[in-house]
């Protein structure tokens, strides 16, 4: 049985225009051979800080930029490689919502038109009643009352813009629900919501999801497994609980020794020195293991060579000398 | 004498559709040295606060009530004497340290600008206090730097330039608003560690504006919630966030996902939206989200009451308790 | 069941504000007097517009006459011949502005969204036509097809959709960068529904004000192409024309070059004014 997504060794690379004279072409590597696989109904976690390229990742996925090498497959279909007719029927199964809850919906189209505007596209042979009749399903699902059908984007919060957004993603009932930051920019008490609603919708409708943040707190609340990317490559891969009492990848551990808890005492009580250094660019990545030159523990070999990922425990490593084994 | 006291401060922007009511009668006061830390979500009114400190409103910002620095009542001052203080005695670091670096100048020119104006010192000398501060933040090669333009330095590093700036003239108060959100999160943990630092190196006061209760507890010693351009809760750090009374800090604290929480589970919310700021509310601005309201919350707002030794809150439940 | 409620559009939005700019509502009102007036004016009048009145030639203004505005030098009324004059220079404008807002839009949003090779092929061809000189073009095809009404018009839309194209280009490029384009495509839209459903009508705001300020340059085209002797064929008259006779006459009867002089100012103004409202109005996009 094959998963209903499956990602081998993706590559995302930009070419940029020359530096210097004569011009020498620049490669943005973005996304530098990232593989998982998610079934329905299980949450795939992606943390990483910036340049990471997390977001670069999910619009791979979706086909909304083109991949460079690797495959991403969903359902056994591919989704790499297709030209963008050729991938529209597939869009069906798979929606994406965004970082900006504003700024993602068209701010001169009703609600009723934005959440509909799927069904037109993908489900044409629907007829108007039928329309409706989803979009006002899918309102009342999100916690979008039918009178605000008319109105218009701007008038309503950032929590509100954000369900619409999850509404107009879930109407054509998808398979895979990507979300890129879906709560970065929401104030706490409004996250929380959106965290619940998603959560919820997932057990509903048996979503698998890929939830992309830079927040570990939230990662871990609402994730089955989680991924730890730097600089466009895979640190570690595992199961949530595993991960986080116990990283294998020094970068994840600096990652959750960096955030701040919301308790003075263990606050005060800390002592590591923070992680040194900053995210590198991922135009000008360091040799071997990109994770070197601020790794604490970085031996000759972590220059030299790119350390492929490795089984360990359940999940999987992308290190020379992972924490918790014995050299 | 208080370093800074705030009293009864309230702050409303007219608008093309209106008055906007953003810090509704706010007081509280700041110690030599301390670390304030004032929360809220979006609307609070946490940096206009700042801001009005700082008598940097917008100009269409009517500003009510005292602020006393020092025992000097800053909001009578003509603009060359909030200049001299601006900068000088009182400092603010912002949260997009892109937006107040100039890019065309060099770091060491904006720097050495402070020093002349405010110290009028000469320039050699200017220099060397600005390649000290720069060492001071933990600038690699300082005296080289300090020749380059913002755009060549990385996010994280333009905080710290940012930070150096501030601290030139050894302010007695640094103003940060959100200095770290914009960073990444090991990026964040280098600058609060050195925030702690430098504030043990120069003993100046912080107040520290945030929505983060992370950050709010790795740096202050005490913490002011507030919603809707009102105080709810004030107490120091750790009384706050092991008893905190208010129901929004409770709501608040509650709904924030944490690494020792259970996870999967829903989180507890609280519902409804955050106010817009258009007319006052009667009554409790949290009323219409508050899971404990009394018929009264409705009617008339709640004034702050001292429960505790540096706990106050603004609550009518609490006030039932007397 | 709640009744559903309308929305606030942004549209609306801006019209309030644009209610509230005094300048830009004045300017509205005038345009619309003078467009009533160039309507339904003419009728007011006992004379017609190419009517010979041999006891007044050259006659100043009176209303015993019945010349409110006087005669020109070979005796037409000019109140009469002043708003016959309105309607074809503000006919021209209008026109000739819809026709260049047409191509315009379409040349320049389909090139901007679609980007890469075929958007430097587009531009280019605009870049070509743009050096090319305009009057040279536009004697051409007076010579070739003779002193036509409708020719004027399309010439002059065929000219000003070049930088109508740029415009709609520039904000395409800018649109194409917003999330909502990206949802679009996510959520299966076809590229010409993309293009029709959100780059138009989201660019319509910039075009908007473009317009109100394309409309003036146009009727000042026809103006100048009138006072070279080439626009609009005897005795039908346009505001340039008018104002190129009266120049003439200037000395002699001031009346004749004040009054379509007045006219055609006035009315440029008007635009000016409404455009930089609307401009204005539409600029704070968002009300956060």
């Amino acid at each position: 049985m094959s998963p209903l997504l499956e990602v081998r060794d993706l590559q995302v690379h930009f070419r940029l225009p020359g530096d210097g004279w004569p011009a020498r072409p620049r490669t943005l590597r973005a996304v530098d051979g990232i593989g998982f696989a998610l079934e329905a109904g299980r949450t795939l976690g992606v943390v990483g800080e910036s340049g990471c390229g997390k977001s670069t990742l999910a619009r791979a996925i979706l086909g909304l930029i083109p991949a460079t090498a690797g495959t991403v497959h969903l359902r056994g279909e591919p989704v790499t490689g297709m030209e963008r007719k050729r991938l529209r029927p597939l869009r069906r199964r798979m929606q994406i919502v965004f970082q900006d809850p504003l700024a993602s919906l068209d701010p001169r189209m009703t609600l009723g038109e934005i959440i509909a505007e799927p069904l037109l596209a993908l489900r044409p042979e629907l007829n108007r009643k039928e329309r409706g009749r989803r979009v006002r399903r899918i309102m009342d699902r999100v916690g979008l009352a039918s009178g605000w059908i008319n109105r218009y984007p701007h008038e309503f919060s950032g929590g509100q813009c954000q369900r619409i957004g999850i509404a107009r993603a879930l109407v054509v009932e998808p398979d895979l629900l990507v979300c890129d930051e879906p709560v970065s920019a929401l104030d706490v008490s409004i996250q929380a919501q959106i965290v619940n609603l998603l959560m919820e919708l997932q057990r509903e409708m048996d979503l698998a999801m890929l939830f992309i943040a830079h927040d570990l707190a939230v990662v871990r609340q609402i994730s089955h497994e989680v991924m730890v990317v730097y600089l466009g490559r895979m640190a570690e891969l595992g199961p949530r609980d595993a991960l986080y009492r116990a990283p294998r990848h020094p970068y994840s551990r600096a990652l959750l020794d960096s955030v701040p808890f919301p308790d003075p005492r263990i606050e005060r009580a800390r002592r590591a020195t923070p992680l040194q250094g900053e995210p590198p660019s991922p135009l000008d990545p360091p040799s071997g293991c990109a994770f070197h030159p601020r790794c604490p523990l970085a031996r000759p070999i972590c220059r030299a060579q790119r350390p492929p990922p490795a089984r360990l425990g359940e999940g999987r490593v992308a290190c020379h000398f992972p924490l918790g084994e014995t050299s | 004498m208080k370093l800074l006291e705030v009293e009864k401060l309230r702050v409303r922007f007219e608008t093309a559709d209106g008055p906007v009511h953003a810090v509704n009668g706010l007081s509280f006061s700041l110690e030599k040295g301390e670390t304030l830390g004032i929360v809220g979500e979006s609307g609070s009114g946490k940096s206009q606060t700042a801001l009005a400190i700082m008598g940097l409103l917008a100009d269409n910002a009517r500003l009510r009530g005292s602020i006393r620095f020092r025992g000097q009542e800053l909001t009578r001052l003509k603009r060359n004497a909030m200049n001299r203080i601006r900068g000088d005695r009182i400092a603010m670091i912002f949260q997009d340290p892109q937006s107040s670096l100039n890019a065309h100048l060099t770091i060491e020119r904006q720097m050495t600008e402070v020093l002349e104006h405010h110290r009028g010192m000469p320039r050699r000398a200017a220099r060397k206090r600005a390649v000290e501060m720069l060492e001071a933040v933990q600038i690699p090669d300082a005296a080289r730097r300090i020749r380059r333009y913002p755009h060549e330095f990385s996010g994280g590093m333009r905080q710290r330039v940012m930070i150096a700036m501030a601290l030139l003239c050894r302010p007695d108060l640094l103003i940060a608003d959100e200095p770290t959100t914009a960073l990444d999160v090991t990026v964040q943990a280098q600058i609060l560690r050195l925030l702690r630092d430098l504030q043990r190196e120069f003993g100046m006061a912080i107040l520290l504006i945030t929505h983060d209760l992370g950050v709010v507890a790795a740096l202050s010693d005490r913490v002011q919630v507030m919603y809707a351009g009102r105080l709810c809760e004030s107490a120091p750090a750790d009384v706050l966030f092991q008893r905190p009374l208010h129901p929004y800090s409770r709501g608040l604290l509650a709904s924030m996902p944490r690494l020792d929480g259970p996870p999967g589970e829903p989180l507890r919310t609280i519902p409804g939206t955050p106010p817009t700021l258009f007319g006052q509310p009667s009554g409790c601005p949290f009323a219409p989200r508050c899971p404990e309201r009394l018929p009264r919350c409705e009617e008339t707002p709640p004034a702050p009451l001292e429960k505790d030794e540096g706990h106050r809150v603004a609550c009518h439940l609490l006030e039932e308790e007397q | 069941m709640t009744t559903p409620t309308e929305g606030r559009s942004l549209w609306r939005d801006a019209l309030e504000r644009l209610r509230r700019n005094r300048a830009a509502v004045a300017a509205a009102l005038l345009l619309l007097l003078i467009g009533l007036l160039v309507a339904f004016g003419p009728s007011l009048s006992p004379w017609e517009f190419d009517q010979i009145d041999w006891d007044h030639i050259s006659a100043p203004p009176s209303l015993a006459t019945g010349h409110w505005f006087g005669t020109d030098g070979v005796g037409r009324d000019l109140f009469v011949r002043t708003l016959q004059g309105g309607r074809i220079s503000l006919l021209v404008g209008l026109a000739a502005t819809l026709v260049s807002l047409i191509i315009g839009i379409a040349w320049g949003a389909t090139a901007g969204y679609l980007g890469g090779r075929i958007d430097g092929l587009m531009m280019r061809i605009v870049d070509i036509l743009y050096a090319m000189p305009f009057m040279f073009f536009v004697i051409l095809l007076m010579v070739f097809f003779g002193r036509n009404i409708l020719l004027i018009f399309v010439a002059i839309g065929a000219i000003n959709w070049l930088d109508m194209a740029r415009i709609v280009r520039g904000q395409t490029l800018v649109l194409k960068q917003k999330p909502f384009i990206e949802a679009a495509v996510a959520s299966g839209s076809t590229t010409p529904r993309i293009v029709a459903r959100h780059v138009v009508p989201n660019l319509l705001g910039v075009v908007a004000v473009y317009v109100t300020l394309t409309i003036p340059q146009v009727i000042l085209v026809e103006s100048f192409l009138s006072f070279l002797g080439l626009g609009v064929q005897e005795p039908a008259t346009s505001w340039g024309a008018l104002v190129n006779e009266g120049a003439q006459e200037m000395e002699s009867a001031p009346w004749s070059l004040l009054f379509p002089a007045a006219f055609l100012a006035a009315t440029l103004f008007c635009f000016n004014f409404i455009g930089d409202g609307l401009r204005d109005a539409l600029d704070p996009r968002d009300r956060r």
